[in-house]
């Protein structure tokens, strides 16, 4: 939680540095080596956002009370298999 | 205006009347948020509100009412007797007590609707629903909870709208009952196996729509209490749009439907995902732009840097020289040409006044003068030929031989022919010419002046 959170700080930042590295790459008179610079650090803040937008993957998991006690159950497959479609 | 500076007034316009009990009227706390029961009299629909006059049900007395930007999907009916939630506002222009409608409900629900109501209240004076106490939603969860019924539509709703717009998340459902004696319970239930069991970023606590009754579960004050407590922010998600429950209030956030709900909590996830994908392109783009434009430069800049090359300065040159000596000869030519055709003209100026012409000229002027001189010589001889002939003839009329034939003579003497006696002396031979020969004599004698 406490590393999400961090992680989550950080994956603003990253975000709001690519927006400002798009903004400064749009500017004209920026040289080519400040540009690849900005580039690269561009292309590892990309990655960066991407990899924890996909740090988890698709998990559907349902909690029951079954005789007092709680059970979870991973239906990440077969999700409509385990959530019933009567009301 | 004059009158504000007269300490007791004896007269009062109407205005200061009217706002004046505008004013008792708004800092009347017992007026806020009052409930009315009433019959609803003549509603008409103006615009975004609806006013109408709302009759007691056993006096004859009557307020007006008006609802701003009232819901048109709610069907207030005339004769209906309704529960209204408002304030007294006092309507300083026409000078009449109004109730600005926030809420109306249809009164056939009675009791339950009114205790609901009081319980609404107590919550709200408690705080519970204030803005103070909201947490933020976080923007990328990455585990969410969700307390519902497994067999509702509500857990479909939220899984599709999820998984439609983004896959990377984890989804943990809490089965609960959402209605009836035991929901409101499980409910509770569920919101602390997440504060406590199994943690989640977010929790939506939520049902599909229902009659007002199947919603109460929602309206539970243990239900509304345990979200407050909730240390995980909370998306309140039940039924539709119109339907108000007091989760709603309570909770972090309301979704108005459980679709909604699965919209918020990946929105900024799929937003993300959309804007980094856009980064990625545009930073792709201006890097590419970059190198192409630096390229460019780079190109234009040995093109130069070759324009200013030794050896392409001697090529430059040469063809400056190549080129100034093609104009040269160009202009050379063009020079020849003028002077041979200037030659041309002189020539044949020269060919009309030349040394030949001219001696032509003068052979034709000579031979012109000698034809005249010829001809003036002719003429002159002939003339002199003529006047010679007529002297000839003079002459010969003239003759002194022929005066001899007629017995003159002529003496000569010393080849002289004698005219005086003075040089004659004694002695002297004279010759006597006469007209048949001559007579040679010697003088004997001479006298001057012998005259007969």
């Amino acid at each position: 939680m406490c590393e999400e959170v961090r992680n989550e700080i950080k994956f603003e930042d990253a975000m709001k540095r690519l927006e400002e590295i798009v903004k400064s790459l749009e500017e004209e008179n920026l040289d080519l080596d400040e540009a690849i610079r900005l580039y690269e650090e561009g292309i590892k803040l990309s990655k960066l956002c991407n990899d924890i937008l996909r740090s988890v993957e698709k998990r559907v998991v349902l909690i029951e009370k079954l005789n007092g006690e709680y059970v979870e159950n991973d239906i990440t497959n077969d999700i409509y298999g385990g959530l019933g479609q009567k009301e | 205006m004059l009158f504000d500076n007269i300490v007791s007034k004896k007269e009062w316009s109407v205005y200061e009347l009217t706002s004046y009990l505008r004013k008792k009227v708004e800092l009347d706390i017992l007026l806020k948020n009052i409930y009315l029961k009433g019959e609803v009299i003549r509603p008409t629909l103006s615009g975004e509100h609806l006013y109408f006059e709302l009759k007691d049900l056993e006096y004859d007395a009557k307020v007006k009412c008006v609802y701003f930007w009232f819901d048109k999907k709610i069907e207030v009916r005339h004769g209906a007797k309704v529960l209204v939630k408002g304030s007294v506002i006092f309507y300083e222009k026409e000078g009449i007590i109004e109730i600005k409608v926030s809420e109306i409900t249809d009164i056939g629900l009675g009791e339950l609707f009114v205790k609901l109501k009081h319980l609404e209240e107590k919550l709200k004076q408690e705080g519970l629903f204030d803005q103070k106490y909201k947490k933020e939603i976080p923007q990328y969860p990455k585990k969410i909870g969700i307390v519902t019924s497994k067999n509702g539509a509500a857990v479909r709703d939220i899984l599709n709208t999820i998984y439609s717009k983004f896959e990377n998340i984890e989804v943990y459902i809490f089965n609960c009952s959402v209605q009836g004696q035991n929901a409101p319970y499980e409910i509770c239930e569920g919101i602390e196996y997440f504060n406590n069991i199994l943690p989640v970023e977010v929790i939506i606590v939520g049902r599909g729509g229902g009659a007002f009754e199947d919603l109460m579960a929602f309206n539970d004050e243990m239900v509304v209490r345990k979200i407050f407590e909730s240390k995980i922010p909370v998306i309140s998600a039940v039924g539709h749009e119109r339907d108000y429950v007091l989760t709603d209030f309570v909770a972090d956030l309301r979704a108005i439907t459980p679709t909604n709900a699965g919209e918020i909590v990946v929105s900024f996830q799929n937003k993300a995902l959309e804007k980094l994908d856009e980064y990625r392109r545009k930073m792709k783009n201006l890097i590419s732009k970059k190198i192409e434009s630096s390229r460019e430069d780079l190109k234009l800049k040995l093109y130069r840097l070759y324009q200013n090359s030794p050896s392409n300065k001697l090529t430059k040159l040469a063809q400056d020289v190549d080129l100034l000596s093609s104009k040269l000869t160009f202009l050379l030519n063009k020079k020849l040409h003028h002077i041979s055709s200037n030659l041309k003209i002189l020539e044949k100026r020269l060919s009309v006044s030349g040394p030949y012409v001219r001696f032509t000229r003068a052979k034709n002027d000579y031979e012109m003068l000698l034809k005249r001189l010829n001809m003036a010589f002719k003429n002159f001889w002939q003339k002199k030929e003529f006047e010679f002939k007529i002297k000839v003839e003079k002459l010969i009329a003239l003759n002194p031989l022929n005066i001899l034939k007629r017995g003159y003579s002529v003496t000569i003497h010393n080849s002289k022919v004698l005219t005086t006696v003075k040089v004659v002396s004694i002695g002297d031979e004279i010759v006597t010419r006469i007209t048949d020969g001559i007579i040679k004599s010697k003088v004997f004698w001479t006298e001057e002046g012998a005259d007969e």
